[in-house]
């Protein structure tokens, strides 16, 4: 009866928690985000206009006020940050193409800048002075220039990487299935010579788009190399050479279409 | 030999021609102007009943660009080989249009996903 008891109560505690786990997927976790950073642009104007009126009267209420407004927007800002990284995750997570290795890798990492955004915030409200305050908020700027983009931009290399790798897999099985029905034809009697070159052209583009893809890693890999480059620049130079890496995946999907044809085709 | 040694000045006055003769003049002159004028006009319409229907004149002054028809290909008209009715050649075809379908919806730039812009800088 005591062990019936206390398993109801367990599920009654539990239960919420794993339906909540179930439903928290990428679209609630980028709601969450969208709120947060909503929230972040609201407590920005707040605290230009409080530091606007310290500024100019030097008061101790316009002190205080600037203090205030400033913890508001200074942890609104980590929040929105925390919220944005969580949502990477779950769209990586959600991502077809990442293997379990570089899934864990990612959200491990994700995961701790999260955490130190996290405590990051809590931190904030220990300050005791203005000065202390402005302090502890460059802690935020130094983290997120030296780890935080950094991986923030790996991250959204990997998902679109992913994508196109899961792409180009699909597009492989359908090669190797052409070709086995190539051969088949072939020990019936068929003229398969055409269909073969045209393989062979597919296959091609295939190699250019995994070239492209490298090239693409190789431009993310300046990154790390030196910490003045912009890293925007760095990852839309990078997402650009996927752009034409997916171009040559598409050439490769219709010579498949063409090869199709010309086989349902009589001679 | 020949005179030339002629009296201009006693030139015979020519006869004035009488008012009927005159309006029997004019009559005539009138009805070969009629008739010169119908003739043209004859020819004129006969022209336009040879030419006239040849020529494609637009009804409205700015013509309407019409798409140009593109040959298509029907599958009816192609001859087709035994193997365009085997399984694994149309199970392959589905899902090579399965993946066009797909390599078009991809977002490849997932611009929604940028990092929030954010304001590090705070002075006093």
């Amino acid at each position: 009866m005591i062990k019936k008891l206390t398993l109801i109560i367990l599920l009654n505690f539990l239960l919420p928690f794993s339906v909540f786990a179930q439903d928290f997927d990428f679209n609630r976790a980028f709601s969450d985000y969208l709120y947060n950073f909503d929230l972040y642009r609201q407590a920005y104007q707040e605290y230009v206009s409080a530091r606007d009126s310290f500024l100019q009267y030097k008061t101790l209420t316009s002190k205080t006020n600037a203090f205030q407004k400033t913890l508001k927007m200074a942890q609104a800002r980590d929040e929105t940050l925390r919220t944005y990284l969580i949502a990477l995750k779950m769209k990586l997570r959600e991502t077809l193409g990442v293997s379990s290795a570089e899934q864990n890798l990612f959200s491990l990492r994700l995961d701790n800048e999260a955490n130190w955004y996290q405590a990051h915030k809590d931190e904030l409200s220990s300050a005791g002075s203005l000065e202390d305050l402005v302090e502890l908020a460059h802690k935020a700027e130094e983290r997120y220039q030296q780890q935080t983009e950094i991986l923030i931009y790996q991250t959204l290399h990997k998902i679109l990487v992913s994508k196109e790798n899961n792409l180009a897999e699909k597009i492989n099985t359908q090669i190797a299935a052409l070709k086995d029905k190539l051969k088949e034809i072939k020990e019936k009697g068929g003229d398969v010579s055409l269909p073969e070159r045209w393989l062979l052209e597919t296959e091609k583009r295939l190699n250019r788009f995994e070239e492209k893809v490298s090239d693409s890693f190789e431009k993310m890999g300046e990154m790390e190399k030196s910490i003045f480059l912009d890293k925007g620049q760095v990852y839309r130079e990078a997402q650009l050479g996927l752009e034409e890496a997916h171009q040559y995946l598409k050439e490769a999907n219709r010579y498949l279409k063409e090869i199709i044809r010309e086989v349902k085709t009589e001679e | 030999m020949t005179d030339f040694n002629q009296n201009f000045e006693n030139i015979p006055p020519t006869e004035e021609p009488s008012p009927r003769k005159r309006l029997i003049l004019a009559k005539r002159k009138f009805l070969f102007l009629g008739l010169l004028f119908i003739l043209v006009l004859g020819i004129l319409v006969l022209l336009k009943l040879l030419f006239g229907f040849k020529k494609n004149v637009p009804s409205s002054p700015l013509p309407i660009a019409s798409p140009t028809p593109t040959p298509t290909i029907s599958e009816e008209t192609i001859p087709q080989s035994f193997w365009a009715t085997d399984s694994g050649i149309l199970r392959i075809e589905e899902e090579v249009k399965n993946i066009e379908r797909e390599l078009d919806n991809t977002d490849i730039k997932e611009k929604s996903l940028m990092p929030p812009a954010l304001d590090w800088k705070i002075k006093f």
